[in-house]
């Protein structure tokens, strides 16, 4: 054997491209961080681009989606407008992560996705609902601390925008620059506060007729607080 | 130590080899394990249907109050469960009526799109009927959606023929009259269309032009003939035996097919025995009765209700009367089919019932259901009646603007 190919087959053999063999949850949790989850090549988020996991708030982070700590026990999803916990997954599988076939409850996949949504639910104990409180109808609100807004900024809007102004960090191509977009409202919505524009799409995102893949943001997500000091931070 | 030449290369090779040849992070590797047994378990559970179960419709928070059967019969009901119902987890859809698979496995809720104060923003107001409607099929044993369907605007009753293959849903599109009349156009503009789906599929079979603004539906007893309300003085009666679909329409009046009314036909019983269609009219206050084959108005019999709003009443199974909830004051008028004229009103006292929209009478006979659609800023109330005495049994609130009670029950119609 010469001695190109021996070390070759020893990686091979001592790595493995099949490891003996691998609990599904670790599997699933590579899911979590995967984007290719969905097949639509214009998906560009995963599950942790929306999602913490730990039982307490991460420092410097305000996930819109909240911690999925305790998920697979929970009574239901959306502030209890899901009660099932695979419809619940399809919501954000469909609209958001744009798949054209929601997940299947047998498949592999969405099986292994299972297996780690329960190991970050230790305790197995059922809990209620966490509440997700729609703000239906968009009102202005009073402006607050830009210095807070920019941490708001960064904690929740950066992950998909990412900076205000150019964009850079972005998560992908259709996630708009921000600071543009709201320069266009003047023109698309003529007499209306751009704010309120802005305001709009946080708290409904892709839902009431708007379009996109955006989420929204629940009260509880985002306070009026924390996006009066956004909208500061914005301009606006 | 460092490493050169003859030992780099292969080592580099093998990296390279073991990134490239190895499935993608994201392919599932073979040998899994899984410890959890059933994976996504289905935890929500209907009361079960041997039993019965009823549910309510709660059309301003997108929900349904299930009840097992027994339950009402008891000195205290309590809802078995709220379940959340609709397409989006975020919005409201407004559930309107529902059907009733006939073995008891499904039930179809269409969705209205209109729901007073349901959202609003810069780009525009919502719930108010300029989206287009859905229908959901739902497990009668899990609650969970197994399949949904565009509809146009508005859907407003549900039916199911009776061996549960095809639904038929009428579109209440007032939209519609509204911006052809502010148009100028013609009353054809204004037709709404009868929605023809197939159950196992949930894909339309038919959109058949109605009438204006078509609402209430019933069946003929032998399921051959679609009969259906039309606020245009009118009702429409769709023969169902011919692929095609075709429409007659019968006129209360001279408003007839156009909307300039009198009367608004707005929902529908047929007599189990007689085959007679009873038509209840918003505008007019009052209930024409029409006899089928050929269906004709007749004038004989007409029943002018005075203070009030007929709404949706139903038949006892031998047919000798016609039990019809009126809004407003709320009581339950029993009615004498032969003439059209009341035998006995049952007052439903204002704590137990705001707003009575729809009457269900139980297998038993005895007992009533009426819905109560309650002030719609608090819940309504789900009214047990006790048809031969006269007297509400009990009153248990349900949801916000609940407007549709049906009963569920393994294997029968
Ligand atoms: C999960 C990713 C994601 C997050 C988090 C997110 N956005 Fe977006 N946002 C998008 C995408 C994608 C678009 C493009 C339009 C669409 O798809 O909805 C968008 C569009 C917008 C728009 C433009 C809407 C228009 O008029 O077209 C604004 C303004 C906006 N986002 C603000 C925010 C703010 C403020 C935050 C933080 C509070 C935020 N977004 C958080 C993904 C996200």
């Amino acid at each position: 054997m010469s001695t190109l190919r021996l070390p070759l087959l020893a990686a091979l053999v001592l790595s493995g491209c099949r490891p003996a063999s691998m609990a599904a949850a670790h599997h699933g949790e590579r899911l979590f961080h995967d984007a290719r989850l969905s097949s639509s090549s214009f998906n560009s988020y995963s599950c942790d681009t929306c999602h913490t996991t730990s039982p307490e708030p991460e420092a410097g982070r305000l996930p819109v989606g909240g911690t999925l700590h305790g998920v697979a026990f929970r009574d239901g999803f959306f502030g209890g407008a899901e009660t099932d916990l695979l419809e619940a997954v399809n919501v954000c599988f469909t609209r958001f992560m744009r798949s054209p076939d929601p997940l299947s409850r047998d498949g592999v996949q969405s099986r292994a996705l299972y297996e780690y949504l329960v190991r970050l639910s230790p305790s197995r104990e059922p809990a209620p609902a966490r509440p997700f409180t729609v703000v239906r109808q968009v009102a202005d609100m009073p402006r607050g601390d830009r210095a807070r807004g920019e941490e708001v900024w960064r904690a929740t809007c950066q992950v998909c925008h990412g900076d205000a102004q150019t964009g850079q960090g972005r998560i992908g191509e259709d996630a708009v620059v921000v600071s543009e977009t709201v320069q266009t409202y003047p023109t698309t919505f003529p007499g209306v506060a751009p704010a309120l524009v802005v305001v709009e799409k946080v708290r409904h995102g892709r839902f009431f007729g708007i379009g996109g893949t955006m989420p929204p943001y629940s009260r509880e997500a985002l306070s009026d607080e924390d996006l009066g000091a956004l909208l500061t931070f914005l301009g606006l | 130590m460092t490493l050169r030449g003859a030992t780099l290369t292969p080592i580099l090779l093998a990296l390279l080899t073991l990134t490239t040849a190895c499935p993608r992070e994201l392919d599932a590797p073979p040998d899994l394990v899984f410890s959890e047994e059933p994976a996504w378990p289905v935890r929500t559970h209907l009361p079960p249907l041997e039993d019965g179960v009823v549910f309510v419709t709660n059309s301003m928070e997108d929900t349904v109050s299930v009840f097992a059967l027994p339950e009402l019969s008891g000195p205290a009901p309590r809802e078995a469960l709220r379940l959340p119902l609709g397409l989006s987890p975020v919005e409201l859809e407004g559930p309107h009526h529902a059907a009733v698979d006939p073995q008891g496995r499904f039930f179809y809720v269409p969705l209205s799109e209109n729901v007073p104060g349901a959202g609003s923003g810069p780009h525009g107001a919502h719930g108010t009927g300029t989206a287009d409607g859905a229908v959901v099929k739902v497990d009668a044993r899990t609650g969970l959606r197994l399949g949904s369907a565009r509809l146009d605007r508005s859907p407003g009753d549900i039916l199911v023929s009776p061996d549960g293959r095809t639904l038929y849903v009428s579109h209440y599109d007032l939209r519609r009259i509204q911006d052809v009349l502010h148009a100028g156009g013609p009353v054809e503009d204004m037709v709404s269309r009868l929605a023809v789906l197939d159950t196992e599929t949930m894909e339309r079979r038919a959109m058949v032009p109605l009438c204006p603004a078509a609402h209430g539906m019933a069946l003929s007893p032998d399921g051959t003939r679609l009969y259906v309300s039309c606020l245009s003085d009118e009702v429409a009666e769709v023969d169902l035996t011919q692929g095609s679909f075709p429409v007659r329409k019968v006129g209360l009046g001279p408003g007839a097919g156009t909307v300039t009314t009198q009367h608004e036909p707005y929902a529908l019983a047929v007599s189990p025995t007689t085959g007679e269609v009873w038509v209840s009219c918003q505008k007019g206050r009052d209930v024409h009765v029409l006899t089928p084959d050929p269906l004709t108005v007749d004038g004989s019999r007409r029943l002018t209700v005075g203070l009030g709003l007929p709404l949706f009443g139903e038949l006892t199974r031998d047919g000798s009367a016609l039990f019809l909830p009126i809004q407003a004051p709320d009581r339950v008028l029993e009615v004498d089919p032969a003439t059209a004229t009341v035998r006995r009103t049952i007052n439903l006292p204002h704590a137990a019932c705001t707003n009575a929209h729809q009457l269900r009478l139980l297998p038993t006979g005895t007992d009533a259901l009426v819905v109560c659609e309650g002030d719609r800023v608090t819940p309504g109330t789900l009214v047990v009646l006790d048809v031969a005495a006269g007297t509400v049994r009990r009153s248990v609130p349900v949801g916000l603007f609940p407007d549709y009670v049906g009963i569920l029950r393994e294997g029968t119609p």
